[in-house]
């Protein structure tokens, strides 16, 4: 307790530093120089055998996979033992809410306009219905991206994830072109968060990103050490996105949790474009029986937002 | 003997060209200069500021770098594949057109991988490239591939230059040079003093250079093409591209080197020795390369058209749609496939000015049709482009990329300058070797008799 | 009458410039307190400990924000007597947690159930809360047998009472699943029959690769019972093979595949030898120059 408030009352000290500098400097807003006070509830009480109440530090985290910081390096190269990470997406309960973009892109630390999960909005032919398609990496078992790279900058994990060394990348952009999948994209533009050679870096948290470099969905396996689902599973509103480990046959939505091989079974799961031969661990559920009309996605959009996404889909 | 006073003679008649440059060359130079300068200016903006800045975008990742540099390595294999085997086959009417071949090869070998560099994100992690190399990656072989052409193609331009350097040497008393210019020819000639030995072996390591030139130019223009073709891409997964690439490479070869025979022939009056049948030859070989372009075409798009496939057929109809590529599409046609047979293939149209006019346009023609290799089928994804923003989903090329094509052709032509004041751009001593007097060597002899006698 | 309006008008305006302002201040002398709210849920954990979460907030729906740094007191009646337990804090969050060890003996009522009160005072700007919950301790405890080849879990659900001894309850509704990275995977919900419950476990869930999983029972925010959490490990799940089988023609790898490095390598040693081979014949050119110059 003693340490805890000399630490406040250091706290308190430099605060007071810092307004003495301000208002010295010439009446600079000072009120953003407070820090947020620690709350008192960050510990837990534990009520013992004998009646008497102590302190605990509260868990941090629930570790699953050892190590749970994120992998560096070589370590990131190889993959989560025993893991086969996959996603399964339920196209009928998509509405292009657009929460996993969001997520992705606070979690990513990415520009309102870098996207590593879209969503389109997709037709398969001219009779049927458009339904909307949120599309990420889909960590290929024989990935076209990675057999080109000239500098082994993205590499394939056993645990079924593709990621790329943002130390490493020459940023030939080979990779993007590879994909067919359109699913990788460039930090074109520099941003002050961006950092080469940090020594927080690692390839499965992606940041701080590196300006030039390649970036794409990335599975969160920072996330699954923790036993988190990935940000885009996690925020999905409706649950149309499920992830989980091939190994365990489950993927879940953070709801439910459902055995794979049975789900892809008997909803008639699919790969996108199988025919590549690319074999995407990313599944896909028909949009059969939806929840909502297509048209409950364009809610957010503008007129004009809608027409071009009519038109790219009118004209296979 | 005689020869060899014939080569004084010639040498002492373009000596103007070669001598203590005049204010006009300087002017040229300084005009040459001033551009690459504009496009070193672009380069720097685009390291402070980014890709951003070009017209480049996560679909058309690559734009007119690539095409520039795909089309002046094309020239450079071009260059090296007809200089090659125009030496070994001993064609006689060739043997003026050697350097500018050589030259040609050489220049654009510098100039071209330049515009790959432009293309990379992070250009200061080179060396990642020697690092942790990749086999697997055509870019790994097209690396691999273009420095060993570089390296051999300087040195066989070296070599050919070898006997001239010695006439210069021989006469530089006789003309008007800098000190430093005539020391340096004493160096670069090596000692070659005409002795029938020196002669053989200089012929010798020239024809060896001639016959592997030949295969590395093939081998590393096809791994160019190869960085499309191993693409899952519509329009570039094509078994074609190989084959497709070394044409065209021929083919804007040639054009480019009826353009150059021209500038020479008229500003140092070259009319003796670039002769009306040089350029009547060349265009007749540009009117064949033109129908087996043609025909390449041809066969590439007749198997698209009878494809169904969605995605490849979104594809031609952005070749065929007047509001997209149609008219870039239809005028490039025309100009590659059909120009030089109208032009110069019918004998009303044909003369020096037609065939080098029409050598122009193929050139011109033979880019835009590389810019529509690349630009559109990296603009025609499998999934919809459902981008919001128009430039993410077009790519038009900013003034940066422009202004970079404009540097690199400038440098070029500055090299040329450079080279044709330091050595005379026809090789003088080579010219004049008779006929039949330098034999094919043939090293790896036959053990026993082909035919009985 | 119309020496009234002259004089009306006046005193109304006095009227409303008195008025108008001391309505103001009054509002803000006299605030008006939010209201606030607590939750409060009981847990027992696998290892039989218990967790009471307490969270206290304002708002409802999206509006809804916990408070933080408030001290919440909890209370239990031990035979109709209040009886302090402790004081907790909340977090950021407006959340706060009590850890109760498993042999700690909770006081129980006459039917066996244990009564929380949270209450929170109130602060300046907020009302004060309470809630109560009560809950009855129940246990779990899980057995496999193999009965003819078919895998049973057997589930018994009992209380122990105020001797010791197991007292079986039945009615109990159970979720019965395995394990997994993210969450549970529920295979069956049962119903127990005098303190028992038993679920056939089926042949097809996949373990690790010794096939060990471990069998999650648990009970989901029960009205009597509360949220109880009970696993037990075994060996029933299916071996998985961890190992990749290798496509013979992926070139995603790190190392190429051997026919590409012996063409290149062939390709290459061809080109450079017959490099090198002019360049020693180039080179002997000035040596022979040099042998004339000494004859001379």
């Amino acid at each position: 307790m003693k340490d805890k408030k000399g630490n406040s009352r250091r706290k308190f000290l430099s605060a007071g530093l810092k307004i003495g500098v301000a208002t010295a400097a010439g009446g600079l807003a000072a009120a953003n120089v407070f820090e947020e006070p620690p709350t008192k509830g960050e510990k837990i009480k534990v009520l013992t055998t004998d009646g008497t109440v102590i302190e605990v530090e509260k868990p941090v985290t629930d570790c699953k996979i050892n190590p749970c910081v994120p992998a560096k390096g070589v370590e990131a190269r190889k993959g989560i033992p025993g893991r086969s990470f996959v996603m399964v997406i339920d196209l009928a309960k998509c509405k292009n809410a657009r929460k996993c973009v969001e997520s992705c892109q606070k979690g990513h630390d990415l520009l309102p306009d870098q996207e590593l999960m879209k969503v389109y909005l997709m037709k398969d032919n001219p009779e049927s219905e458009p339904f909307w398609f949120p599309k990420n990496c889909f960590h290929c078992d024989n990935p076209p991206c990675v057999k080109v790279c000239p500098v082994g900058a993205t590499f394939k994990r056993t645990d079924n994830i593709v990621l790329v060394d943002a130390d490493r990348c020459i940023g030939c952009k080979f990779c993007i072109s590879a994909c067919p999948y359109s699913a990788r994209i460039l930090n074109w533009a520099d941003k002050e968060s961006y950092a080469s050679n940090d020594p927080s870096y690692s390839p499965e948290t992606q940041v701080p990103g590196q300006h030039g470099t390649v970036s794409k969905c990335d599975f969160c396996p920072d996330r699954a050490r923790v036993g988190k689902l990935p940000y885009c599973a996690s925020s999905c509103p409706m649950g149309a996105i499920y992830f989980g480990d091939k190994n365990e046959d489950a993927v879940t939505n953070g709801e439910e949790t459902l055995r794979f091989k049975e789900l892809i079974k008997e909803r008639v799961g699919y790969r996108y474009l199988e025919e590549l031969g690319t074999e995407p661990n990313v599944y896909y559920l028909p949009p059969v029986n939806r929840m909502f009309p297509y048209e409950r996605g364009f809610s957010k959009l503008s007129e004009e937002q809608k027409e071009i996404l009519l038109n790219s889909i009118s004209k296979p | 003997m005689k020869a060899q006073v014939k080569a004084n003679e010639l040498l002492l008649e373009n000596k103007a060209f070669i001598e203590k440059p005049n204010k006009q060359w300087f002017i040229r130079v300084f005009v040459l200069a001033v551009l690459i300068c504009i496009g070193l200016y672009a380069l720097v903006l685009q390291v402070i500021e980014g890709h951003l800045i070009t017209g480049m975008r996560d679909n058309v990742v690559w734009g007119v770098y690539i095409v520039n540099f795909v089309f002046i390595l094309g020239l450079s294999y071009a260059g090296a594949l007809i200089a090659g085997v125009f030496h070994l086959a001993r064609v006689e009417w060739a043997k003026p057109l050697q350097r500018i071949l050589k030259l040609i090869t050489v220049f654009s070998l510098i100039v071209g991988p330049i515009y790959i560099l432009l293309c990379l994100g992070r250009p200061e992690r080179l060396f990642n490239l020697f690092l942790y190399p990749r086999i697997q990656s055509p870019i790994t072989w097209d690396l691999i591939a273009i420095l060993t052409d570089l390296i051999f193609c300087v040195v066989y331009l070296y070599f050919t230059y070898i006997k001239d350097f010695a006439l210069l040497r021989d006469n530089s008393n006789s003309l008007n040079l800098y000190g430093w210019r005539k020391k340096l020819y004493k160096f670069l000639a090596l000692g070659y003093q005409n002795t029938p030995e020196q002669t053989k072996l200089l012929n010798q390591a020239l024809d060896i250079m001639a016959a592997i030139i030949i295969p590395t130019s093939i081998i590393a223009y096809s791994l160019l093409a190869w960085l499309f073709g191993m693409n899952l891409k519509v329009g570039w997964h094509s078994a074609m591209t190989a084959p497709f690439f070394v044409l065209s490479a021929v083919y804007s070869g040639i054009a480019l080197l009826i353009i150059i025979m021209w500038i020479y022939r008229k500003t140092q009056k070259l009319e003796k020795v670039f002769t009306d049948n040089h350029f009547l030859y060349l265009g007749f070989a540009l009117v064949i390369l033109s129908l087996f372009y043609g025909y390449f075409y041809f066969s590439q798009y007749i198997t698209d058209w009878y494809n169904l496939q969605e995605t490849a057929n979104r594809l031609l109809d952005k070749y065929l749609d007047f509001s997209q590529y149609g008219f870039h599409f239809s005028i490039a046609i025309f100009l590659v496939a059909f120009l030089p047979s109208i032009i110069i293939g019918l004998p009303w149209f044909r003369s020096i000015n037609s065939i080098v006019l029409t050598s122009v346009l193929v050139l011109a023609g033979l880019w835009v049709m590389r810019y529509l290799m690349i630009v559109p089928v990296l603009e025609t994804p499998y999934l919809p482009m459902q981008d919001f923003r128009e430039s993410w989903v077009h790519y038009s090329a900013t003034w940066i990329e422009w202004s970079l094509t404009i540097a690199g052709i400038s440098a070029f032509i500055l090299f040329f300058i450079v080279a044709s004041k330091f050595a005379p751009i026809i090789p003088i001593s080579e010219m004049l070797e008779k006929k039949g007097e330098n034999k094919l060597v043939i090293f790896y002899k036959t053990r026993r008799k082909l035919s009985k006698k | 009458m119309k020496p009234t309006y002259i004089l009306s008008a006046p005193l109304l305006f006095l009227f409303f410039f008195c008025y108008v302002p001391t309505k103001t201040m009054a509002a803000t002398n006299i605030q008006k307190k939010t209201k606030t709210r607590l939750k409060v849920y009981y847990e027992k954990l696998p290892n039989s400990n218990k967790k009471i979460s307490i969270i206290l907030f304002k708002g409802s729906g999206k509006k809804m924000a916990g408070i933080k740094n408030a001290e919440i007191f909890l209370t239990t009646y031990n035979l109709e007597e209040e009886q302090v337990l402790t004081s907790l804090y909340t977090d950021a969050n407006g959340e706060a947690t009590l850890i109760i060890e498993a042999n700690y003996l909770f006081p129980k009522d006459e039917h066996g159930y244990s009564i929380i009160k949270a209450m929170y005072h109130g602060a300046d700007s907020l009302k004060a809360a309470k809630k109560q919950i009560k809950f009855m301790d129940l246990n779990i405890d899980i057995s496999f047998d193999i009965v003819d080849s078919i895998k049973l879990i057997t589930v018994s659900t009992f209380e122990i009472d105020s001797i010791g001894s197991k007292v079986p309850i039945s009615g109990v509704e159970l979720n019965i699943g395995v394990e997994r990275l993210f969450s549970t995977l529920y295979l069956s919900k049962i119903k127990t029959k005098k303190g028992i419950g038993i679920m056939e476990f089926p042949n097809d869930i996949a373990g690790d690769s010794l096939g060990a999983i471990n069998i999650i029972v648990k009970i989901d925010d029960d009205d009597d019972y509360g949220t109880i959490t009970k696993s037990a490990k075994n060996n029933w799940g299916t071996i998985v093979d961890y190992s990749i089988a290798p496509n013979g023609r992926t070139l995603f790898g790190d190392e190429a595949p051997l026919w590409m490095i012996i063409s290149v390598f062939v390709v290459l040693a061809g080109a450079w030898y017959h490099f090198i081979l002019a360049i020693y014949k180039v080179l002997k050119i000035k040596k022979i120059e040099q042998n004339l110059l000494q004859k001379s």
